[in-house]
C-alpha cells in the first residue's frame, strides 16, 4: 500500500476547467504530493481507471455524459475499492446520503473546498486501512490454513483440554493414535480413555500442569477404540489466561517395547556373573558390568576410555591369541577363544572370551561387546587331569617293566628248582612221591608266573597291532593246537563264519579268546554225552558277535555269576583241571578291544558264550 | 631228529653255577655225552680255540648257550664264534637257552645262522632227546 510520501494519483472527474484548476491549486497549496488527471467523459473515466490507476477519485456530480452515481457504479463494477470523493455544487442531502450509501467515501461542497485535502487523506487512510485489513485477513486465513494443515497432517496428536478435563480440540491424528476420530473425542473427558493403571500418575502430572508447570516426555497409556493399549509421550502446557491445557502426544508404544528389551538386556548384563564389556568402534571401553569389576578387580570408573588389552593382558598371555583377537576385531568379525588375563592385583585367570561387533541401524560399526567367562577352575582341573593321566601312564609303564623284571627273576629260580629236583635220585617210594609233588607245585608256580605276564601284557593293547583277521584260519589254528584234547574227548566242533568272515582286531587276542573258550568247552563237557561245540559269527549295527555254544555241564549262573570271570575263581570240583584263569583272560582281552562278553547257561544242558567286539574299534582308538 | 649213540662233546655256557650243575647232571644222567661247563663266554671260546690248535675233531658238537650273561652275553659270544671258519664249525649245533620267550630275541636269533633253535629253561631230559639238530 502506498505511503503518503509517495505520489498520490488523483483522477478528477470534472468538465469545468476552472473547477479543475481550483482543485489542483488547492491541493498544491496544501503541499500534497500528487498527480492529477482530469477526465470528463465516461469513456475517458473508464480508460483512466485501467491505465492511470488512480489512488483516489474526486468527482463532480454533474457531467455531461454521466453523473457521479454512474461513475460510482462503474467503479464498483470494476471491482475496485478506490476512495471516491464527491465534490459538487448543489445536491440535495438525500442525494448526498445516497451517494455515501453507494460507496462514496466522502462528500464535499465546491464552495467549501478546504476540507478537500483532509478528505483525501482520510479517504486514502480509510482505503489503506481497508487494504491492510484485507491483507491481515488474508494472512490470518493463510496462517489458519497452515495450522489446519499441520493439525491435519501431524502424526503426533495435537489437542487442547479444558480446565475441567474435557477435550476441546483434537487433531486428525487421534484416529491413528487412539482409534477415535476427533469428533468422537471432543466433549469427552480425556480421563475416560486413560488406562486405569496410569490414572494416579496422570492425575498428579495434570495437577502439576495446572499449577503452571510445563511437562514434556510424560508417558502414560491409553485404551484405544479396539481395546489395545498405546503408550503416549506428552508435552503439555497450560495457558494461564484461559486455563486451557495444550498438548502434543506421540505414540511411543513401539519405542517402549525396544526400551523394555534393552532394559532386560541391561539387567541381564549387569546381573550375570560373566564379565560384559562394551567398547566404542575404536575399542575403548564405554561400559562394564559388575561381573567385570568382580573378575578383573577394576571398577568401572578406572577403566572407561581405556582399551581392555592395554591393562588386562600380561607376560603369560599367549601372543598368538592376542594377534588372532585383534585380527578379527579389526575386520569387524566375531572372535571366540581362551585367553589368560591379569586382575588388578596381578592375579592370573583364564577366560573364555567372545567378542561380537555392534552395528548401528545403518550397518556401520559402532562398537564391540565382549562376554568373558572365568574358566580358571576348569582349566586347572583340565591341567590336573592331564597331569594325572601322565602320572598314570608313567606308573603303568613302570608297572609293565616291573612285572617283566619280576617274572623274569622269578622264573629263573623256578627253572633251577625244577632242574635240581630232576637230578635228585630218590632212595625210597615216599621220597619219590614227595619229589613228584615238588615238581608239580613248581610247574604250577611257573604257570602262574607265565599267566601273570600274559595278563599284564594283555592290558597294554595299544601297543599291539590292529589288523583285519580272517576268522576261519585262526579257528583252524586253535583246533590244531587243541587237537589232542579234541580227539581225546571225541568232540564234534562246527563253525559258521558265513555272516562275518573277519574282523579288525588284535590277532593274538582273537586267537586267545577262541582258544580259551573252546578249551573250556572241552574241559567242562558232560562225561556221558558226546560233546558238540558250535562256533558262529554274526553282526549288528555296531558289534560283531562270536558265539561259542556247547552241550556241556553248564554253570549255575545264580550261584556263580560273580565268580565266572574272576581270576583264579573255580567252582567245579578238583576233578576238572583248570586254574581259573582262562575266562578271566578272555574277559580282559575282550574288554581291551572295547567289547563285552555275555554268558547263558543251564546246568546239565550247556553253555553259550557270546563275545561282542566293536566293529570300528580301529577308527575309535585312532581318533 | 634223535641223537646218535655216539658220544658227543657238549659245551655249556651259562653264568649261573647251579644251572650248569643241573644241566651237566641231566645230560650225563640221560645220555652218554661228555659235558664241559663254563660260566664265562671268553673262557669257553678259549677252550674252543685251544681245541682247534690241537685237532679239528676236538671241536664241540653241541653248544648250549645262555643269552643273558655279564661280561659277554650270548650274542657277543655268537659274533666271536661265527668268526671261526664255517667248514670247521659246520658240525656244531648251537642252542640258545632262555628263561623267557622274547619275540625280540627270537627275531635276533634268526640273524645268526649258526643257531639251530631256542630252548626255554630248564633243560630237561625230554628236551634233550627231542633236539633238532639241523640249523
Amino acid at each position: 500500500m502506498k505511503v503518503f510520501e509517495e505520489k498520490i494519483k488523483i483522477l478528477h472527474l470534472e468538465d469545468d476547467p476552472d473547477d479543475a484548476v481550483m482543485v489542483s491549486q488547492l491541493l498544491k497549496k496544501a503541499n500534497l504530493n500528487c498527480d492529477i488527471k482530469v477526465v470528463d467523459t465516461r469513456k475517458k473515466f473508464e480508460q483512466s481507471l485501467a491505465e492511470f490507476r488512480p489512488d483516489v477519485i474526486i468527482s463532480d456530480h454533474n457531467l455531461p455524459s454521466f453523473d457521479s452515481k454512474e461513475a460510482l457504479t462503474i467503479l464498483k463494477k470494476s471491482g475496485s475499492q478506490l476512495p471516491f470523493i464527491l465534490l459538487t455544487g448543489t445536491v440535495t442531502d438525500e442525494y448526498a446520503i445516497a451517494a455515501m450509501r453507494e460507496g462514496a467515501s466522502d462528500y464535499l461542497l465546491k464552495d467549501r473546498p478546504q476540507r478537500l485535502v483532509d478528505s483525501i487523506h482520510n479517504a486514502l487512510e480509510k482505503f489503506r486501512l481497508k487494504n491492510e485489513k484485507k491483507e491481515v485477513a488474508e494472512k490470518i486465513r493463510k496462517s489458519e490454513k497452515l495450522l489446519s494443515n499441520i493439525d491435519l497432517n501431524s502424526a503426533d496428536m495435537i489437542c487442547s483440554v479444558s480446565e475441567d478435563d474435557y477435550f476441546l480440540h483434537v487433531s486428525a491424528a487421534s484416529e491413528k493414535v487412539l482409534g477415535y476420530t476427533p469428533t468422537e473425542l471432543v466433549g469427552k473427558r480425556f480421563f475416560d480413555f486413560l488406562y486405569i493403571e496410569d490414572l494416579e500418575k496422570t492425575i498428579n502430572t495434570a495437577n502439576q500442569v495446572m499449577d503452571g508447570n510445563q511437562i514434556s516426555s510424560f508417558e502414560n497409556r491409553y485404551v484405544r477404540k479396539d481395546g489395545s493399549l498405546v503408550t503416549l509421550s506428552w508435552s503439555v502446557r497450560m495457558d494461564e489466561v484461559d486455563r486451557i491445557r495444550y498438548g502434543v502426544a506421540r505414540d511411543v508404544t513401539e519405542y517402549k517395547k525396544i526400551e523394555v528389551e534393552n532394559d532386560k538386556l541391561a539387567r541381564i548384563a549387569s546381573l550375570t556373573v560373566n564379565a560384559v564389556i562394551i567398547t566404542d568402534a575404536e575399542g575403548k571401553i564405554t561400559w562394564v558390568n559388575k561381573g567385570f569389576e568382580r573378575i578383573t578387580e577394576y571398577p568401572l570408573e578406572e577403566v572407561i576410555g581405556k582399551k581392555p588389552g592395554a591393562f588386562l593382558q600380561g607376560l603369560a598371555t599367549d601372543p598368538v591369541t592376542i594377534t588372532e583377537m585383534w585380527k578379527s576385531v579389526m575386520q569387524g568379525q566375531s572372535f571366540r577363544g581362551e585367553i589368560l588375563n591379569y586382575g588388578k592385583s596381578g592375579r592370573q585367570y583364564w577366560l573364555d572370551i567372545e567378542i561380537v561387533p555392534l552395528k548401528d541401524y545403518m550397518g556401520k560399526l559402532s562398537g564391540f561387546m565382549a562376554v568373558q567367562q572365568d574358566i580358571t577352575n576348569r582349566k586347572k582341573s583340565e591341567d590336573e587331569t592331564c597331569d594325572l593321566i601322565k602320572t598314570l601312564q608313567k606308573r603303568n609303564q613302570d608297572l609293565q617293566q616291573f612285572s617283566y623284571i619280576i617274572s623274569h627273576n622269578l622264573r629263573a629260580p623256578i627253572a633251577k628248582i625244577s632242574g635240581l629236583v630232576s637230578i635228585v635220585r630218590p632212595d625210597n617210594e615216599e621220597n619219590k612221591f614227595l619229589l613228584e609233588k615238588i615238581v608239580e607245585e613248581t610247574e604250577l608256580l611257573d604257570d602262574v608266573i607265565k599267566d601273570i605276564n600274559i595278563i599284564i601284557s594283555a592290558r597294554k593293547s595299544e601297543t599291539e597291532k590292529l589288523q583285519y583277521v580272517l576268522l576261519e584260519p585262526e579257528y583252524n589254528l586253535v583246533l590244531q593246537s587243541l587237537n589232542a584234547d579234541i580227539v581225546k574227548s571225541s568232540a564234534q566242533v562246527y563253525h559258521n563264519f558265513s555272516e562275518v568272515k573277519g574282523i579288525t582286531t588284535i590277532k593274538s587276542y582273537l586267537y586267545s579268546i577262541l582258544h580259551n573258550l573252546i578249551s573250556n568247552a572241552i574241559k567242562y563237557r558232560q562225561p556221558d554225552i558226546p560233546l558238540t561245540i558250535h562256533i558262529e559269527s554274526s553282526q549288528n549295527e555296531n558289534f560283531i558277535c562270536l558265539s561259542v555254544k556247547d552241550n556241556g555241564r553248564g554253570i549255575d549262573l545264580k550261584k556263580n555269576m560273580s565268580k565266572i570271570f574272576g581270576l583264579y575263581k573255580r567252582f567245579h570240583g578238583a576233578d576238572i583241571p583248570g586254574k581259573g584263569v582262562g575266562l578271566y583272560l578272555v574277559k580282559t582281552h575282550v574288554e581291551s578291544l572295547g567289547g563285552r562278553i555275555e554268558i547263558e547257561s543251564k546246568l546239565d544242558e550247556g553253555t553259550e558264550f557270546k563275545v561282542y567286539l566293536l566293529k570300528n574299534y580301529g577308527n575309535n582308538i585312532s581318533n | 631228529m634223535e641223537t646218535t649213540s655216539a658220544t658227543k662233546r657238549i659245551i655249556l655256557v651259562d653264568d649261573d653255577v647251579i644251572t650248569n650243575l643241573i644241566n651237566t647232571k641231566i645230560i650225563t644222567m640221560n645220555t652218554p655225552h661228555k659235558v664241559e661247563a663254563f660260566t664265562n663266554g671268553n673262557e669257553a671260546l678259549e677252550q674252543i680255540y685251544n681245541g682247534l690248535d690241537k685237532s679239528a675233531d676236538k671241536f664241540p658238537d653241541i653248544i648250549f648257550l645262555d643269552i643273558n650273561m655279564p661280561v659277554m652275553d650270548g650274542w657277543e659270544f655268537l659274533e666271536q664264534f661265527e668268526k671261526i671258519p664255517l667248514a670247521t664249525r659246520r658240525k656244531c649245533s648251537v642252542f640258545l637257552l632262555t628263561s623267557s620267550i622274547d619275540s625280540e630275541d627270537i627275531e635276533k636269533s634268526k640273524t645268526h645262522q649258526s643257531v639251530c633253535d631256542f630252548i626255554s629253561k630248564p633243560l630237561t631230559a625230554n628236551k634233550i632227546n627231542t633236539l633238532k639238530n639241523t640249523p
